[in-house]
């Protein structure tokens, strides 16, 4: 009997939980995992959408902490706008397993993965091992920095709003063409821009710049980690310091978050500039939104000394 | 005919100079000829104006229209992708098979502490595999075997299945898992902070921590911080608590809470409550309180500090009376570079059964994660027995993990 009553009490609680938790209708719900697609989720959803943003610009992407604060914004979630390509695998799917959200689980019509409407370049050839480093098994995630991507994307989540909210889906396809020419407008400048760099040879850190490198014709020649991921060995260092110095590179690019004291010495061993740029938007100082992003990268770039 | 025209022309042409020569025009008539000129260059100028902004603009939509077709063409052949297969389409092997991981992890031990003498000083002190897939679209499941040397047998540590999106925003597992009893309770070996557990797991809990068969059925609550409430029924529960009855049933309450207090740091407090039967009949209560502060250095994706304290109080009801015991330990565990990592422990605990009878002791870890898929750990510990006295260890653990396994719950 003394069961019977502390179940019906659990019972009630439950109820009284599950009432509670009924959401309340209004604007859609959109959680980006980063800053960028935040920016590019309200551009295209306007007043219809509210929009949070998990991960800010000033973290390396790849190492971004589970905070349980950010179950509050998926449990509430209408859609969820991932990188995709495994760039949340350390962080996303504790947190989905815990939000208590089904609008927003892995096949749902809320869970949009945006590297579905990109074609992701450096997918390794014959799988990936961990011997090559932590290399992403799907191809390089850092695809926002190609603006055509950000394009192709704006259309795609303007298509995802209208699926989840019909009745203003004239609207989101409308935001949806008009951001896509934003960002074509801006790779059409950035192009411009960086035209004198073209076959410019450059070393980077890490490959978070490699999708920005490709579009505007600079020539990646090698990178300071000599796999992606794994820090660097002074035997690396050296032969890359030679690399260097043969192809007569001038310039290394690092990210803020990466270890700027091996970049440095690099740098000073081959009397190239070091030039430190945010990959992501968000707490980066000159890269509040995407098109300052980009116009920041691009005028640190032509900063490399030529000739 | 033609030359009587040409004479009568030129003779008319002839007399209108004539004329104009003979009467100057005003200085009236001049300005109003300038005005006429200056209206007539205005319009000039102004259907120029409108043909450079239309030829500009014709430009411009030339650009933009070859920017578009560059980045269509560049992208043409790589469309965006179809959806991904119904999750009822026939399946490839790669979607059948599930994640598959091995963790084993190895100690060398040395020194006179019982908890590293129970085995040969240098074992397999467990070896995991685990595996993660999704069921269908409603759960997915997980499971972790694992083999220890010491005991020479496989256990099943954890198998449930999750179902993360039930009606009314409830997540709910079925199966066998760790207890959501405090935060130490719910870690596998492999991501202890320490090579040991701490002594009032051991002594309050068990050596194998509380696994138990049952149901988990979570929600988060409506408050503006993370918040989220357990209720677990569960089996028999770990023997130490409820003596290992068959028949008997545990239950527990768990409440965690979750606060951001910078955007580098936060706090996670968690009050656990269970109770169940023991071997006398009567019922035993035990609760636990936890809390963890997290810090990640701004800017810095590998200076991170974790320092976690839990306390671990008991009643345990015989026909004799009650008997009450308490411990708790805690811990910091700080990353100073990117590979290496430092902690400290402190430990206390008393004896369930004979409260009266306490240990206590400190533990000094630095561990080297070459990546994190593998560790490298070297221990000191030193633990007072109330019934052995003082006891020593250095422990050297040795641990890799191979296949995808995927991130812990926090």
């Amino acid at each position: 009997m003394e069961g019977q009553r502390e179940m019906k009490k659990i019972l009630m609680v439950l109820g009284m939980m599950v009432a509670v938790s009924a959401s309340a209708a209004g604007k859609l719900n959109v959680v980006a995992t980063y800053d960028v697609y935040g920016q590019l989720a309200k551009a295209v959803g306007g007043d219809h959408v509210e929009v949070t943003a998990l991960a800010k610009g000033n973290l390396d992407p790849h190492f971004v902490d589970a905070k349980p604060s950010y179950l509050v914004a998926l449990h509430k979630a209408d859609a969820l706008l991932v990188n995709g390509l495994e760039l949340e695998v350390g962080f996303l799917p504790p947190l989905l397993q815990q939000a208590g959200n089904g609008k927003i689980q892995q096949g749902a019509d809320g869970y949009v993965d945006l590297s579905r409407f990109v074609a992701p370049i450096e997918v390794p050839k014959g799988g990936a091992d961990r011997a090559m480093g932590d290399v992403h098994p799907f191809g390089n995630p850092h695809y926002h920095l190609d603006p055509r991507n950000m394009a192709l994307i704006a259309k795609g989540v303007a298509a995802a709003f209208a699926k989840l909210d019909p009745p203003n889906a004239a609207d989101y396809t409308k935001s949806g063409d008009a951001a896509a020419k934003a960002y074509l407008d801006l790779d059409a400048e950035i192009l411009m821009t960086l035209a004198p760099l073209k076959g410019s040879p450059v070393v980077t850190y890490h490959s978070s710049l490699d999708y920005f490198f490709l579009r505007y014709g600079i020539d990646v020649v090698g990178f300071v980690e000599p796999k992606p991921g794994i820090k660097p060995s002074p035997t690396s260092l050296l032969d890359l310091e030679r690399r260097m110095k043969e192809k007569g590179v001038r310039g290394v690019v690092a990210e803020p978050y990466q270890d700027l004291k091996i970049a440095q010495k690099v740098t000073s061993d081959t009397g190239a500039k070091l030039i430190v740029v945010p990959a992501y938007t968000g707490g980066n100082p000159g890269a509040d939104t995407y098109a300052d992003l980009m116009r920041t990268i691009a005028k640190a770039l032509l900063e490399v000394p030529r000739g | 005919m033609k030359r009587l025209v040409v004479i009568l022309f030129a003779g008319a042409f002839a007399g209108s100079i004539a004329q104009a020569q003979s009467t100057p025009p005003t200085a009236e008539e001049l300005q109003k000829q300038i005005q006429a000129l200056q209206q007539q260059m205005q319009q000039m100028m102004q259907g120029y104006q409108t043909q450079i902004d239309q030829l500009k603009q014709q430009v411009d939509q030339l650009k933009a229209q070859q920017a578009t077709q560059q980045a269509e063409a560049a992208r043409a052949p790589e469309a965006p992708a179809p959806p991904p297969p119904a999750p009822s389409a026939p399946a490839s092997p790669a979607l059948s098979n599930p994640a598959i991981s091995f963790i084993p992890d190895f100690t060398f031990s040395g020194g006179d502490d019982p908890y590293w003498r129970q085995g040969n000083p240098v074992q397999v002190r467990e070896a995991e595999i685990s595996f993660a897939a999704n069921i269908d679209p409603y759960a997915s499941a997980f499971a972790a075997l694992s083999w220890s040397q010491a005991d020479q047998k496989f256990s099943v540590e954890e198998a449930y299945g999750l179902f993360p999106s039930l009606p009314g925003g409830w997540t709910m597992r079925i199966g066998r898992f760790y207890a959501d009893f405090g935060k130490q309770n719910q870690m596998h070996t492999h991501a202890w902070f320490q090579a040991d557990q701490p002594l009032a797991e051991r002594v309050m809990i068990g050596p194998d921590g509380w696994g138990d068969t049952g149901v988990s059925l979570s929600h988060l609550l409506p408050t503006p911080w993370a918040s989220d409430l357990t209720f677990q029924v569960g089996g028999d529960g770990p023997q130490r608590l409820f003596g290992g009855q068959s028949s008997q049933l545990s239950y527990l309450v768990a409440w965690r809470n979750f606060w951001d207090l910078s955007d580098n740091s936060n706090l996670e407090a968690q009050l656990s409550l269970a109770g169940g039967k023991n071997p006398t009949g009567h019922g035993t209560g035990v609760g636990d309180l936890a809390v963890t502060y997290r810090y990640k250095l701004p800017g810095s994706k590998s200076h991170t500090l974790l320092w976690r304290t839990e306390f671990i109080a008991d009643q345990y009801r015989t026909p004799d009376g009650i008997l009450h015991s308490a411990g708790g330990f805690s811990y910091v565990d700080w990353q100073f570079t990117r590979n290496w990592f430092f902690g400290a422990r402190a430990d206390y605990a008393e004896h369930p059964l004979a409260p009266s009878l306490h240990d206590k002791g400190g533990a000094l870890v630095l561990t080297w994660m070459p990546s994190e898929f593998q560790k490298f750990r070297l221990q000191v510990e030193r633990t007072d027995y109330a019934l052995l006295g003082m006891r020593d260890a250095v422990v050297f653990e040795y641990g890799f993990a191979i296949g995808p396994h995927g991130a812990h719950p926090f």
